[in-house]
């Protein structure tokens, strides 16, 4: 009976593990933050790309996103959209709160990640790599894969 | 054989709790419930023919249509986020209505005429397909036209860096076959509503 529970049991781990596989930047125990739904526009030749994601904040205090790289851009920056008198402003920021206990999504249309000076065209179907600088000093990679639309 | 229930219990407990979240927010866009198409409008004081050159270097007006019904917008080719997914957008619109918006014009003018030669321009909607109409002028021809259809932009140079961001209206123009405008799209009205907008003006009641 014990080697069966055991044996019970690690196939169940493994399968929770394996049932988030695809959750890339998922939280894992006692880590508060987790990310989710990443992914990148794919850009038109010689134009910047834009990437979008939702970052989950499980802790109780705010955490800042500070710093965004990948591999494939010389810079990155976050950009904040308004609406404006039928138009949209787009400004710099320096950093993107998360609420304790919140989540922010950076989307179309409104605060995003610009990934510019591009050293290549990411494509429909490839992942590119992020990694997420928190102002806490820690940092989080997270896979976006690149599609159009 | 309890002992391993609860076990095989709270390991589907975990399994739920670890890989639930996620999709927590996700069920609002599922509600299907249909919404009733808005009427074509008019509107006094917008809109008008004018002269700008296309990206193949040819001379282009609103009229020049010839009784083809068009979505007009602004925008630039260096435009991270409005720009491509207002171009994709208006791809869905010609996917949904198919064969029925084969005669409708899609015209895309730069506020950046500066970067957008006539040469990116085209390699710009070239990307997109759908044999988008790009047009350019000088800045005061830009101007001129912005300013009829009642939009606006503004460059945002900063000093120390060679790229820049234009700020602009995100209004999207659907002009009837007269070249009158009909209606006002926002950024968040979504391909499906454009299409049933669109088709009012194909099919006529």
């Amino acid at each position: 009976m014990t080697l069966s529970r055991r044996v019970l049991l690690a196939a169940l781990l493994s399968l929770a593990v394996c049932g988030c596989a695809g959750d890339d930047g998922g939280a894992s125990a006692g880590e508060p933050l987790s990310v989710r739904d990443a992914w990148i526009r794919e850009p038109p030749p010689c134009s910047p790309a834009a990437a979008y994601l939702t970052i989950v904040n499980r802790g109780a205090s705010p955490i800042e996103l500070v710093a965004v790289e990948t591999a494939i851009a010389e810079r990155t920056e976050i950009h904040v959209m308004e609406q404006n008198n039928g138009g949209m402003t787009m400004r710099r920021t320096e950093s993107v709160s998360i609420p304790g206990h919140g989540e922010v999504s950076l989307r179309s249309g409104g605060t995003h990640l610009m990934l510019l000076n591009l050293r290549r065209q990411p494509l429909d179907g490839e992942v590119v790599d992020l990694v997420l600088r928190f102002g806490d000093g820690t940092e989080k990679r997270v896979e976006a894969p690149v599609r159009k639309g | 054989m309890r002992r391993t229930g609860f076990l095989l219990a709270t390991c589907a407990c975990l399994l739920v709790l670890s890989c639930g979240a996620p999709d927590v927010g996700q069920q609002d866009a599922e509600d299907e419930t249909p919404t009733p198409v808005p009427p074509l409008e008019s509107y006094s004081g917008i809109g008008g023919d004018f002269a700008l050159v296309d990206q193949h270097g040819d001379g282009f007006t609103l009229m020049s249509l010839r009784g083809r019904p068009a979505v007009l917008f602004f925008g630039y080719s260096y435009c991270p986020d409005i720009c491509p997914t207002t171009l994709s957008r208006m791809n869905q619109v010609h996917e949904i209505l198919g064969t029925e918006a084969a005669d409708l014009a899609t015209v895309f003018i730069t506020v950046d005429p500066e970067r957008d030669t006539i040469d990116r321009l085209a390699e710009y909607l070239g990307y997109f397909g759908g044999g988008v109409i790009g047009l350019r002028g000088t800045a005061q021809e830009i101007d001129d036209v912005i300013g009829r259809y009642g939009g606006h932009y503004a460059l945002r140079k900063e000093a120390g860096r060679s790229d820049y961001f234009v700020d602009h209206s995100t209004s999207t123009y659907l002009i009837d076959q007269q070249g009158k405008v009909r209606f006002l799209f926002s950024q968040s009205d979504g391909p499906e509503l454009m299409a049933a907008v669109t088709r009012q003006l194909l099919s006529p009641p």
